[in-house]
């Protein structure tokens, strides 16, 4: 892996199987990364605004989550000066153009679309992992803002 | 239904007879005053023949005096009130003649009496001529005027029956009179109390009726409204379902993944077996999901109406399908097509879908042949159409193909989403293609239906509205 690796990776995900196959990727790429989940937007948010927190390099947010989704998280994350700007990398089962659109104009960085395969979410995590954002920052052209398989 | 068939025909019969009595009194009130008008006439005219037959004989009274005056004073201007008077009886008689001409009794008499008064002058003139040429005796001369009062008795009794013939015409007449003016005015009044009672009673049956139809109507309005409700409830479950079902599918095929990924060493032949099969049919169940919500997002999309041109619309569909056209060795002949107001993406769907199924049902060994015809034509010639759409032009586009064809019997079934009429193993696909096509035409308002037989091809009619009212 380039040295340009995040140490500090945190996943908001509800689903616990979610959530375990992407520890799995992240161990099958052997990304020597610091790997925190929370399971759903408030906690995410009262994470992210605690005072003491280091802030993480990179967010994996899934949409899908109760109490807060993932929407409602982004566009509190981009109004607050301190969140505003980190990362955020979506998840979601849904490829619908709407839905995209809308979390692209809400300022995420990236819209993962869940696969089916195994080996298509290690290709797709460690494409993303070595691409350097950096270039695109704050946000990459729409063309590359989704990326399915 | 028929209590209700029954009361418009009851109204249907009161106004047919409320037109009936109607027609009934006006031709009647019209006959009548007509009659009086024309006794009125008659009136005046016996008057007058009366009044003139009396001018008879006062004239000829008149013409008397003179002579009688000449014979005893022989003072010829006696004369002159004698030759007046027979100017004025001709007139008369002439108008009098004018005036009966209508009446062969009458005229008789007029006749008969020309000719007494023609012989009384005769006779007058006579004797004034021999009395002025000092010619005649004594006795002679009241001969004569024996002989003239004769005549002129028979004058009286000619004048006189003719005088009683108008008389009893008149009577005649106003008898008739009588009847007419007692009797219409009794028929025109209950033919008219009955006209009214029907026009009331068929009042009563329509707003009845009327009534009747605007509480079916707000019956059907409502339950309108509940089918599009239920509708978009179900648009939105068959979204929401499909969509929450990937969630686990996806699970399934990533956990099998790993399950052969890290596990393979531990199974055997039949496992891995078993879990191809797992994989085969949770990537099937993929499949349905993903058209089902394909197929509900075309319900819920926004539509955006443009012009467009089906020639490169179509051209673009076969340059897409350009792979599988090839590997196929399949002919494919469209006419020109016109600029059609559309969703452009949904009639790129539509051609494709189409046009995919004709080469996918395409016979062994048989090439595909595809043709797209098109043509304008009028709303009647479609079966089922709504009648509010009769009269309306339609872009009819048939796409027909030479391929396996199918039984018209299961016509409906073929636009049923995820309906099939051959098995999977067969022929590829979800059978959701014409359950796709069918909901893209009804957005455009349209019509589709198909023709086929079995191994003779299929012919799929596509008509969408010339003028698109959105």
């Amino acid at each position: 892996m380039p040295n340009s690796v995040p140490h500090h990776i945190l996943l908001a995900e509800d689903d616990d199987d979610d959530s375990l196959l992407f520890k799995e990727v992240l161990n099958e790429l052997a990304v020597p990364a610091n790997f925190i989940r929370v399971k759903d937007g408030e906690e995410l948010m009262h994470l992210l605004n605690s005072p003491n927190n280091k802030l993480p390099d990179v967010l994996f947010l899934d949409i899908n989550m109760p109490r807060k989704n993932g929407f409602e998280c982004l566009v509190e994350i981009k109004k607050t000066d301190k969140l505003k700007n980190l990362p955020v990398r979506v998840l979601s089962t849904s490829s619908g153009k709407e839905l995209v659109s809308k979390m692209y104009s809400a300022g995420a960085s990236l819209y993962i679309c869940k696969p089916n395969h195994f080996a298509h979410f290690k290709e797709i995590i460690h494409s993303v992992m070595s691409t350097k954002w950096s270039l695109f920052f704050p946000q990459p052209p729409f063309e590359k803002f989704m990326v399915q398989m | 239904m028929n209590v209700k068939l029954s009361y418009y025909s009851l109204a249907r019969i009161t106004l047919f007879l409320t037109l009936i009595l109607l027609a009934i009194i006006s031709i009647l009130s019209y006959q009548k005053i007509y009659d009086l008008i024309n006794f009125d006439k008659k009136v005046i005219h016996t008057r007058e023949v009366l009044y003139k037959f009396e001018r008879v004989v006062s004239i000829l009274k008149e013409a008397e005096s003179g002579q009688r005056g000449f014979l005893l004073s022989g003072d010829s201007l006696f004369l002159q009130t004698f030759n007046n008077s027979k100017l004025k009886l001709d007139s008369l008689i002439k108008d009098l003649k004018l005036l009966t001409i209508d009446n062969l009794v009458q005229t008789h008499k007029i006749d008969t009496l020309t000719m007494l008064i023609q012989k009384r002058y005769e006779l007058m003139n006579i004797l004034i001529h021999l009395v002025s040429t000092n010619n005649i005796k004594n006795e002679d001369m009241i001969l004569s005027l024996r002989i003239g009062k004769n005549v002129m008795d028979q004058i009286s009794g000619v004048i006189e029956r003719s005088q009683k013939e108008e008389e009893d015409l008149l009577f005649i007449r106003n008898k008739v009179k009588d009847s007419i003016t007692t009797l219409t005015p009794f028929y025109i009044l209950l033919f008219t109390f009955f006209s009214l009672i029907l026009i009331l009673v068929s009042y009563f049956i329509l707003i009845r009726e009327f009534k009747k139809k605007i509480i079916v109507q707000k019956d059907l309005e409502n339950k309108i409204e509940e089918l599009n409700r239920s509708n978009n409830e179900l648009e939105q479950f068959a979204y929401v379902a499909s969509h929450d079902l990937q969630e686990p599918l996806r699970k399934i095929r990533s956990f099998g993944d790993r399950l052969v990924y890290k596990h393979s060493d531990l199974l055997d032949e039949d496992g891995k077996f078993n879990i191809q099969k797992m994989q085969d049919a949770a990537i099937r169940m993929q499949k349905l999901i993903d058209d089902l919500l394909g197929f509900s997002r075309l319900v819920r999309s926004e539509n955006k109406f443009e012009l467009t041109n089906l020639n490169e619309l179509v051209a673009s569909v076969l340059n897409d399908m350009d792979e599988i056209i090839k590997s196929k060795k399949a002919k494919i002949k469209v006419e020109k097509l016109p600029l059609i107001f559309s969703v452009p993406s949904q009639m790129h769907q539509l051609f494709q879908n189409i046009i995919n199924n004709a080469l996918k049902f395409s016979r062994k060994e048989v090439p595909p042949e595809i043709t797209i015809h098109y043509a304008i034509v009028k709303g009647n010639e479609i079966k089922d159409i709504k009648p509010s759409n009769l009269n309306e032009y339609f872009h009819r586009f048939i796409i027909s193909d030479n391929g396996i064809g199918f039984d018209e019997q299961y016509l409906d079934r073929i636009f049923i989403i995820f309906q099939r009429l051959h098995g999977k193993m067969e022929y590829g696909g979800t059978g959701i293609g014409l359950a796709v096509s069918k909901k893209i035409v009804l957005n455009h308002a349209g019509y589709i239906t198909a023709k086929s037989r079995p191994d003779s091809g299929s012919s799929f009619y596509i008509y969408i509205p010339e003028n698109l009212k959105i």
